[in-house]
């Protein structure tokens, strides 16, 4: 898993990617959600997970006047970012 | 539900939970105990464990929820150095999940307005939260 800082036009970005498992198309809009847990595939959902982790940083980021994005697919990967204006 | 209401559940929520986690972390240490049952105080005390961090960003949800604007303290930060201060802070955790800083060649990365602590936290859950890691480990 990598983590990188990016400057785009407006925005600072920090992206974490990974060539993992990736989020299954029907739990990608909820994954920011309170308490939602991803199951993968017929799978227990994970054990350790809180289901918090990803609520706390989206509204420390949207506090912040930014926003969270994540693109993903089974089998290939997630890219999890976070963008805030820059001065 | 009231946002001191929540604080109030939470603090009455996490004292039972010490002893529970406490007192099943002792118990698993005897040595007369069967295998079968440390395994199972194994289980109640990681839950209990579980619980514990559930409780804990439940409260810190809640409270930035509330939180009024002006409440969060900003001040100019560069978001790749609290990226690295993160990492060395969570070093065991950052080395155990394979998480690896990308360090930008040339370019330097202006700073944003941000509470620092706040900043450095949710980097820190961004990375080691078990939706992200969890779904992070090679098929």
């Amino acid at each position: 898993m990598t983590v990188s800082t990016v400057l785009e036009a407006e925005d600072v970005r920090v992206i974490v990617e990974d060539r993992g498992y990736g989020v299954p198309a029907e739990s990608i809009d909820r994954i920011w959600e309170k308490f939602y847990r991803v199951a993968r595939d017929g799978q227990e959902k994970d054990e350790e997970s809180t289901g918090l982790g990803l609520a706390f940083v989206k509204e420390v980021v949207e506090q912040h006047g930014g926003s969270v994005a994540v693109e993903s697919e089974v089998g290939r990967g997630s890219k999890f970012s976070l963008a805030l204006p820059r001065l | 539900m009231k946002s001191d209401m929540i604080s109030l559940m939470s603090h009455e929520l996490r004292t039972p939970l010490t002893s529970i986690n406490g007192f099943s972390e002792l118990l698993a240490v005897d040595e007369n105990i069967p295998e079968e049952s440390r395994e199972f105080l194994q289980i109640i005390s990681n839950e209990s464990q579980r619980m514990s961090r559930m409780i804990d960003t439940f409260l810190s949800v809640t409270q930035l929820e509330r939180a009024d604007k002006k409440e969060v303290t900003k001040i100019a930060l560069r978001l790749d150095e609290v990226a690295r201060e993160a990492m060395v802070t969570m070093h065991p955790t950052a080395r155990k999940k394979r998480i690896r800083l990308v360090e930008q060649a040339g370019g330097t990365i202006p700073p944003i307005a941000a509470d620092k602590s706040l900043m450095t936290q949710a980097l820190m859950r961004f990375w080691t939260t078990p939706s992200v890691t969890a779904l992070s480990e090679p098929p």
